[in-house]
C-alpha cells in the first residue's frame, strides 16, 4: 500500500556551511526518536551524511528506523521517492542537498513536500538567506502548478543564548525578511557529539548508562537538543 | 496519492550561476540559440559526435535579448580551432516528461504479470535509448491515455539543446508552453510502441513453459 502520508523535507540553501546537515541530523534524530521510519537521501557530493549514518551504525548509536541512500541525480532522488511511497517503507524522507544554488536546485524542490533553509544569524548569512526565499518565491512563476509546491520554512541557527541587541536585531529582520519558523537552533556543542556519534536520543541512552556517574547529568543537553528539533520539525509540518 | 509535482517550465539562470570553468558547455537555451556555439568542429576528437542530431540553428541570424551566457558565447571568436576543441559535447536541456500507457492498453498491462508501471518505464527506456529530438514540432496525439496515473513514468530527459531552440523559435517563441508540451508529439509514441512490443514479448515469455510439446498450433 503506497503510503499517503510520506513527508519529503529537503534541506536546501544557497550556501554552503549554513547548517543544512547539522539540521538535517537534529531533524532526523527527532523523527527517528519519535518511533518514525526515516530514509535519509544524501545528494551532497561530500556525502557527508552518508558517512555519518555509517559511522552512527558502526558505534551502535544509529537505529533500525532510519535508512540512508546517496542519490546522484534529481531523476534518482525523484526515483527513491516514488519507491518509498509505493512501498511504504518510510514515513519521512529528508534530502540533504549541497550548499549551491544550481539548475537541480527546482527539480529537488518540486519533489519536496517542505524546504527548509538553515539561516544563522549574521549580515550575509541573512542576505544568502534571502536569495534562497527569492528563488524559491519566483519558482512559483516558473512551474505550471505553484500550489503543488512545497512549504518554504527558514530555521535560524547556531543562535547563540545569550542574545545581543545584534542578534536581537538580526532576528527581527530575519522574521520580517523570510518565513522562519518559531523555534530557532541554538549554538549547541552537543551537536559536535551528534555528528562524531550518531542519532541524539542514540546518545542520550548511551550517556544514560554510562557507568560514570558523572555522565549523568550530560544527558540533559541532548535531550533538549532534541526537545529543539522535535519543535522545529513540529513546526515545520504545522504549516 | 502522492503529490503532484509541479513541471518547471524555464530555469533560473540568476539563481544557478556560478564560477564557470572557461568555455564550459551549456546547456542552457541561450546558448542554443547561438549558432556559432554548436557548430560541430571536424577536427574535434570524436567524443559524442555519433549521436549528435547534425541539426543546426541559422548562424546568429537574430540572436534572442538573453543573458550573460549569450555573453560569454559570443566572447569566444567562432571558427578558432582551438577553442573548438572544447565544444565537441553536444549541448542538452533537461526536460521533465510524464508518460503514461493509452487506454487501450490498460487491460493488457494490468494481466501482463508485471507492474504497469515497471512496463511503462522500461517502455520508456526504450523509446528513448537511441532517440533524439527532432526539429519539427509533431502535435501530440490526440488518442485517449489511461486514468491510472501511478502507473505514469515520471522522469527529466535530456534533449538535443538545438533542436529544442528550433521548435521553441517556431512552436513557442515566446516561451510560455512547458518543454513537454513541445516534444510529447515525438516521444508517446514511441513509447507505446515500445509498450505494445513489451506486452508482446511478456505474452510470449508466459505462453512458452505452458506450450506442451506435442501441442500444435
Amino acid at each position: 500500500m503506497p503510503n499517503d502520508n510520506l513527508v519529503v523535507i529537503a534541506a536546501m540553501a544557497r550556501k554552503g556551511g549554513s547548517g543544512k546537515t547539522t539540521l538535517s541530523r537534529a531533524l532526523i534524530s527527532a523523527a527517528v526518536a519519535a518511533g518514525r521510519r526515516v530514509l535519509q537521501i544524501d545528494t551532497d557530493s561530500t556525502g557527508v551524511l552518508g558517512t555519518w549514518h555509517k559511522r552512527a551504525e558502526a558505534a551502535g548509536l544509529g537505529s533500525p528506523l532510519l535508512r540512508s541512500a546517496t542519490v546522484e541525480s534529481v531523476g534518482g532522488v525523484d526515483r527513491k521517492i516514488e519507491q518509498v511511497y509505493a512501498a511504504d517503507a518510510a514515513d519521512f524522507i529528508f534530502v540533504d542537498t549541497a550548499g549551491v544554488g544550481a539548475e537541480w536546485s527546482d527539480g529537488i524542490a518540486v519533489l519536496a513536500d517542505h524546504i527548509v533553509t538553515p539561516v544563522m544569524l549574521s549580515t550575509s548569512d541573512l542576505d544568502v538567506g534571502v536569495q534562497t526565499a527569492d528563488w524559491f518565491e519566483k519558482l512559483r512563476a516558473r512551474v505550471d502548478d505553484p500550489a503543488s509546491l512545497p512549504r518554504h520554512h527558514v530555521v535560524l541557527n547556531m543562535v547563540d543564548p545569550k542574545t545581543t541587541r545584534a542578534d536581537a536585531a538580526l532576528i527581527k529582520a530575519a522574521i520580517t525578511r523570510l518565513p522562519v519558523v518559531e523555534t530557532v537552533m541554538m549554538r549547541r556543542n552537543v551537536y559536535k557529539e551528534m555528528d562524531e556519534k550518531g542519532l541524539l536520543h542514540a546518545v542520550a541512552l548511551q550517556k544514560q548508562a554510562d557507568p560514570n556517574p558523572l555522565m549523568r547529568p550530560h544527558v540533559r543537553h541532548v535531550v533538549e537538543a532534541l526537545e529543539e528539533a522535535t519543535d522545529i520539525l513540529n513546526n515545520i509540518l504545522a504549516a | 496519492m502522492r503529490k503532484k509535482i509541479p513541471t518547471i517550465t524555464r530555469p533560473d539562470p540568476a539563481y544557478a550561476a556560478s564560477l564557470r570553468p572557461e568555455l564550459e558547455e551549456d546547456p542552457g537555451r541561450e546558448k542554443a540559440q547561438r549558432g556559432e556555439t554548436f557548430s560541430e568542429p571536424a577536427s574535434a576528437e570524436p567524443v559524442a559526435a555519433g549521436d549528435r542530431v547534425a541539426t543546426q540553428p541559422r548562424a546568429s541570424s537574430s540572436p534572442a535579448p538573453q543573458s550573460k551566457q549569450e555573453t560569454a558565447a559570443a566572447a569566444a571568436p567562432a571558427g578558432m580551432a582551438s577553442l573548438a576543441r572544447t565544444r565537441r559535447i553536444p549541448a542538452t536541456r533537461k526536460i521533465d516528461i510524464r508518460v503514461n500507457a493509452l487506454e487501450r492498453q490498460e487491460e493488457a498491462l494490468i494481466d501482463c504479470g508485471v507492474d504497469p508501471a515497471h512496463v511503462i518505464r522500461a517502455a520508456l527506456r526504450r523509446a528513448v535509448k537511441n532517440w533524439q529530438l527532432g526539429p519539427d514540432f509533431v502535435p501530440p496525439s490526440e488518442e485517449r491515455r489511461t486514468l491510472i496515473t501511478e502507473w505514469r513514468a515520471r522522469t527529466s530527459l535530456a534533449v538535443d539543446a538545438a533542436a529544442l531552440t528550433a521548435l521553441l523559435r517556431a512552436n513557442d517563441p515566446l516561451d510560455v508552453l512547458s518543454k513537454w508540451t513541445l516534444i510529447r508529439g515525438q516521444i508517446e509514441p514511441r513509447v507505446w510502441a515500445e509498450v505494445d512490443a513489451l506486452l508482446a514479448e511478456l505474452g510470449t515469455e508466459e505462453d512458452e513453459p505452458e506450450t506442451p510439446t506435442d501441442e500444435g498450433e
